[in-house]
């Protein structure tokens, strides 16, 4: 009994040990296959392709102010942003896709940005918002942007608070805060500009709001805030300027920067010559369009802008190329402005991102892409650009522009 | 004492657009009781087809005014017909709902033909850029204009509504719509030419503050809502009252920013006005029909 006992113990045994055997064989293949699954979902993840990215075709959206008292600025950015298209799609797409672009108009309006913003993520399903205009819609629209996943690209947009890519990672931008436009401009004021014998007196005229304020705090914190002679403000819904310049008049400014678009700046000149004010007038990107020069006339002539771009008439290769590829859409020379050259350099830093990103194409891809571009040339449009990783801005130079027989000439660079 | 003249006047010439563009909103509202919404849009149109006929088609500048304005008037009567006409009876917001598709449509034509582009309105001698001074206070020759112009408007108004049958009838159904009705007024014909004049008004507001403003597809929105707030001070019902109302908003808002603090400037008009109408919710410049008084 003890023998059968022992007989079907070592029998049980071996079964044991055989099933084992075998449960080990199992385990081991099973083991082969779940590192092979999970290297494979290594790849994938590797390689998740962003919203709106396909094998053939990336999407991207642009809220433009195609009406309203900015449109001049929003159609000149839009012909830019089809040239860079254009460019992009005859020459074959990059990594096999062609870029399709949306764009809607926001009328400079934030509430229609969001609704545009809305509109790119659910209904379009965008890779990227590139090129919108505008502190206040960008600021409105990134949230959601940022919420999808989304990224905000070379808008010209000047807040302050969109330069952390701790708060927006996926915001690139090729043009400075409005606090740091304002220090180069007083910076140049005080330590370059010829101002004569007489001791200036340096005001800011700003719209009423954070932005404008920080501006005015920039023209402080340069060396033109020795000279200060105060800051008007102007309200969205102004008629005229008429009583700021008086007020200004009365404390014998000599030099206004301003923070305006190109019709606002026109409205200003013409405004400070009906009522005597006769000083130097300053503004920013904004206002270096022919636009402004046809509204005004002899008017604008002694017209100055710290810009982060070169002037229309500078020899320069990117321009050339620029002109070229602007025709080809259709764009006039009054097309040629600081608003389609901004998108349009824009363009040829998303493209070389893009390039280099190759066929994975999602947004953490393009901005360590965007990251790592080294003094990446515009062909002279604007200084060589490097993205710092903190701020997100590309673009570190300031170029002082002013309308010498009716046309902005660059004459000063640093 | 001239800064004070110097600002003054840069608040008249503020003040004037405020109060053409109130007169025009109260016309429609004292007579129809119709808020017009699309008033500053209309405006905006007659300049923009003034400027397209005189810079474009290249005809003369007095005569591209006139076109516009009668194209514009025509424009406004065929609109009326079709679109007013029919809920003449109907509630308030029905109408107002009309008005602010007009706006819309209006809007949406102007930026198909005119383009988003900020243009130039250039005048005769390019006066719009010629200044000259009396005692140290500088005056524009556009703005000079401007002054003129609108005590004409004023007085033509001012005589349509006061010395003429149409007149009559508009005052007649402003006082009480039954009695006029019952008197044989026609509705129809009164409603027809008070949106006719009151966009005639406005039009000739965008005309001659386009040289001023710019022409841009939304540059009488803004002085529609200052138009908006001067009707409300001068009681809405008071063409007088509208006028005044505006000339008053336009000085607020200069005066503000010489003597307001600057982070006050813009808000202080505002606040006068909402005191003003705490205190008089008529307006400034109405009173009580004697039986509502009783």
């Amino acid at each position: 009994m003890s023998k059968k006992l022992l007989r079907l113990l070592a029998l049980l045994a071996v079964f044991s040990l055989f099933a084992i055997g075998c449960g080990g064989d199992d385990d081991t293949s099973s083991t082969s296959e779940e590192t092979a699954e999970e290297a494979t979902e290594e790849t994938v993840e590797e390689c998740v392709l962003g919203p709106g990215v396909s094998d053939t075709e990336i999407k991207i959206g642009s809220s433009q102010p195609l009406t309203g008292n900015l449109a001049a600025l929003g159609v000149q950015a839009e012909f830019a942003l089809n040239a860079t298209i254009k460019r992009i799609n005859d020459g074959g797409g990059i990594a096999g896709r062609t870029i399709s672009l949306t764009v809607q108009d926001d009328e400079f309006n934030p509430e229609k940005t969001v609704t545009n913003a809305q509109y790119f993520i659910d209904q379009v399903g965008v890779f990227a918002v590139w090129g919108s205009i505008g502190s206040a819609p960008t600021v409105a629209a990134i949230p959601l942007h940022d919420e999808a996943g989304i990224m905000t690209l070379f808008t010209w947009s000047q807040d302050t608070s969109l330069f952390d890519r701790e708060a927006h990672p996926y915001f690139f931008s090729l043009n400075p805060s409005g606090y740091k436009q304002a220090v180069a401009f007083s910076n140049y004021f005080g330590n370059k500009f010829d101002y004569g014998s007489e001791t200036p007196v340096v005001a800011g005229l700003v719209l009423s709001s954070p932005d404008g304020e920080e501006a005015a705090q920039g023209v402080r914190d340069g060396a033109a805030g020795a000279f200060e002679g105060g800051t008007q403000t102007w309200e969205r819904d102004a008629t005229t300027y008429q009583p700021q310049l008086l007020a200004m008049k009365d404390a014998g400014v000599t030099d206004i920067y301003t923070v305006v678009g190109d019709t606002q700046f026109a409205q200003i000149i013409q405004e400070m010559d009906q009522v005597g004010l006769e000083a130097r007038v300053w503004g920013t990107n904004a206002v270096v369009t022919s636009n402004l020069i046809d509204l005004v006339g002899p008017l604008a002539e002694g017209a100055l802008a710290v810009t982060v771009m070169t002037g229309l008439n500078a020899d320069v290769p990117g321009l050339v190329q620029f002109r070229e590829e602007m025709a080809a859409v259709g764009a006039s020379e009054a097309d040629l402005s600081s608003a389609s050259m901004l998108a349009y350099s824009g363009g040829l830093a998303l493209e070389a991102g893009l390039r280099a990103v190759g066929e994975c194409l999602n947004a953490d891809a393009l901005a360590d892409a965007l990251l790592a571009l080294e003094d990446f040339s515009t062909g002279g449009i604007m200084a060589p650009i490097n993205f710092d990783p903190s701020t997100g801005l590309g673009n570190q130079g300031a170029i002082i522009q002013e309308v010498v027989d009716g046309v902005w000439t660059t004459v000063d660079e640093g | 004492m001239t800064e004070l003249i110097q600002l003054l006047w840069s608040g008249v010439l503020n003040g004037l657009c405020y109060a053409l563009i109130g007169l025009s909103l109260v016309l429609i509202f004292k007579t129809a009781r119709i808020l017009n919404f699309a008033a500053g849009t209309m405006a905006g149109f007659t300049g923009w087809f003034a400027w397209w006929w005189a810079t474009k088609q290249g005809i003369p500048f007095l005569l591209a005014i006139l076109v516009a304005i009668i194209m514009v008037a025509v424009a406004t009567l065929l609109i009326e017909r079709l679109t007013i006409r029919p809920l003449i009876n109907e509630n308030f917001l029905s109408i107002v709902t009309i008005t602010l598709g007009l706006e819309f449509l209006i809007a949406n034509i102007s930026i198909r033909m005119f383009g988003g582009r900020a243009e130039s309105f250039r005048i005769p001698g390019d006066i719009q850029f010629k200044n000259f001074e009396i005692g140290g206070v500088r005056f524009n020759w556009w703005h000079i204009v401007i002054l003129i112009a609108t005590f004409v408007i004023l007085a033509i108004v001012g005589y349509i509504v006061n010395r003429t049958e149409l007149g009559l009838a508009m005052r007649a159904f402003a006082e009480d719509k039954d009695a006029a009705r019952l008197m044989g007024i026609k509705e129809s014909t009164v409603s027809q030419w008070t949106w006719t004049l009151s966009v005639t008004v406005g039009g000739l507001t965008g005309i001659l503050f386009a040289p001023v403003l710019f022409l841009q597809q939304d540059y009488m929105n803004i002085p529609f809502i200052k138009g908006f707030v001067a009707a409300i001070l001068g009681g809405f019902t008071s063409l007088s009252g509208g006028v005044l109302g505006g000339l008053l908003l336009g000085e607020l808002e200069a005066l503000a920013v010489k003597y307001a603090p600057r982070q006050a400037a813009a808000a202080l008009p505002v606040i006068i006005v909402f005191f003003i109408l705490l205190i008089r919710p008529r307006g400034l410049f109405t009173r009580a029909k004697a039986h509502e008084r009783v």
